[in-house]
């Protein structure tokens, strides 16, 4: 069996792996290797903490409660606390509407024969999208058997679409 | 009071919150995890297939989440691979469902970031039920706060 790919990893670490999978896994050094990479990174992740801190908080809290104690300031305590709130939340809120947002050129992968089913010499969704109909329609070219089991269907559709979003390595 | 006096204090005060000892360190340097939607606009044929790339820079996608529209509830296919590099592609299609004319929400990334992330987006494909490139648009917003 082959090594594991990135996704059958992710299965293995949530208890999701197939009996094959699992075996291969309790086997291969390197694919132990890899999944304890992918158990460490999650662990980083799920320890990062969130939020405000609760000192913060209090900071706020503290600050509001002595504008307001201060009765010979009241005429301009309000007006303060409120820009004081608005300084505060402006740290703390991040802007929902203007993200940062550049136009990507995006990357153009060439599509060979075998899998330029939509044809026009890239490979993206839409050839899986092509071979998927055309799978459905009982009109699929043997060219287009991406598994090599002499069937063109839906596991070739996964493949293509696989193939369509793979990192560049 | 005079209106100079009641301006000095209402800047000191601000500055006082702004300038509190560990308050830059908390905004500056604490991780927080954030939902930003990708959202498609579909001005007029309406769309079965799509593919997008992203690039994520001063965040971690930790997530990604599928789409509001029936046909689309999936996450898009992804390389879990490129989750941990900048760029990323995700894609998906339906040959039961459509993305009719308007906006749809089709997907929402999940990132860990210390700061203001920044992005850059692409639409990659757009094709109909027909499997013709269709014109659409791609657009990011984060996800706001629940009260």
């Amino acid at each position: 069996m082959p090594h594991l790919d990135p996704l059958q990893l992710e299965l293995a670490r949530t208890g999701e792996a197939t009996p094959s999978e699992q075996a291969h896994l309790e086997e291969c050094a390197a694919c132990q290797a890899r999944l304890g990479g992918l158990e460490a990174l999650a662990a980083s992740l799920i320890a990062a903490p969130a939020g405000i801190p609760t000192e913060v908080d209090a900071r706020i809290e503290l600050q509001i409660h002595r504008h307001f104690r201060r009765r010979r300031w009241r005429p301009v305590a309000i007006p303060a606390a409120v820009l004081a709130l608005a300084a505060a939340a402006a740290l703390f809120v991040a802007p929902t509407s203007r993200p940062v947002v550049e136009a990507l050129e995006p990357a153009v992968r060439t599509a060979s024969a075998g899998v330029d089913v939509h044809a026009d010499g890239k490979l993206d969704i839409l050839d899986a999208f092509a071979l998927a109909r055309r799978v459905e329609d009982d009109d699929a070219r043997p060219a287009w058997d991406q598994d090599g089991d002499g069937a063109v269907d839906d596991a070739d559709v996964e493949l293509l679409a696989r193939a369509a979003v793979e990192a560049w390595r | 009071m005079s209106w100079l006096a009641r301006g000095i204090v209402v800047a000191v005060l601000g500055s006082l919150v702004g300038c509190a000892p560990g308050l830059e360190d908390a905004t500056e340097e604490e991780p927080r995890f954030a939902a930003w939607e990708l959202w498609l606009e579909v001005p007029e044929r309406p769309v079965a297939a799509w593919q997008v790339e992203v690039s994520v820079h001063d965040a971690t996608v930790v997530g990604i989440e599928g789409g509001e529209t029936d046909g689309f509830h999936d996450p898009p296919l992804y390389d879990p691979a490129a989750l941990v590099e900048e760029r990323l592609a995700l894609a998906a299609f339906s040959t039961t469902a459509v993305l009719d004319t308007g906006a749809h929400r089709i997907a929402t990334l999940h990132l860990r970031q210390t700061g203001e992330p920044r992005f850059g987006l692409a639409l990659v494909a757009a094709a109909s039920a027909d499997g013709e490139r269709v014109e659409a648009h791609v657009h990011l917003e984060e996800t706001p706060d629940e009260p």
